[in-house]
């Protein structure tokens, strides 16, 4: 079974302003539901760069999609590769599948169906951003994005 | 005058997560790609530049 109407217009909308935001962003196999990705490069103020790739959800948009680091293969100021290290608070991860690092950027309990992937994307942004301070200074990422509220 | 040096855009985030308050918000510029800090009482960078301190505030992550 494919998309609704609805969740076709809503994807369309999601790569229109993606398009806008951040341009390097495009749909993979967009047909199947469960199996499209969205996937495309960011850039760290400092020039490093990262391939982001985001799951579209079934149910689009009413669960909190999965967003993945592809590579380069991440690893903490001190060496240790952060797929190894699983769920953590600190760095903002999820468990990971795949050796793929996943960043915790919504709970379920926040998500909101009109929240945007360009807005997910953001964070995901400023995640990379803190993970490069995390390198430089040793503090956990969370010392540089907080966690939501319970 | 606008900032986007690392260590400037990271001693912002501290700032927020410290529940501190700033003279300063920091955008995303979609035409750079960069995080850059403006003054919160300046125009932004441009028109499609787009506030990265307002998800930050609300609080960020949860895991």
């Amino acid at each position: 079974m494919g998309w609704s109407s609805q969740q076709s217009a809503r994807l369309h909308l999601e790569m229109d302003i993606l398009s806008r935001y951040f341009p390097t962003f495009f749909l993979k196999d967009s047909i199947i539901p469960g199996h499209a990705i969205i996937e495309g490069t960011m850039r760290s103020n400092a020039g490093n760069e990262y391939l982001v790739r985001l799951h579209v959800p079934a149910d689009l948009p009413n669960s909190v999609p999965i967003v993945e680091i592809i590579s380069p293969v991440l690893r903490d100021r001190f060496g240790h590769s952060l797929v190894d290290l699983g769920t953590s608070y600190p760095m903002h991860l999820l468990k990971p599948e795949n050796d793929a690092v996943r960043i915790c950027h919504y709970s379920a309990s926040h998500w909101h169906p009109n929240i945007t992937f360009s807005k997910v994307l953001l964070k995901i942004r400023a995640w990379i951003e803190a993970y490069e301070g995390h390198l430089d200074s040793g503090y956990a990422i969370d010392h540089y994005l907080p966690h939501m509220e319970a | 005058m606008e900032e986007k040096d690392s260590k400037s855009v990271l001693d912002h985030l501290t700032q927020i997560t410290q529940g501190k308050s700033t003279t300063k918000k920091l955008v995303f510029d979609p035409r750079t790609q960069e995080l850059v800090l403006v003054d919160a009482k300046s125009p932004q960078l441009s028109p499609d530049a787009v506030t990265a301190d307002d998800p930050t505030r609300d609080g960020f992550f949860a895991c």
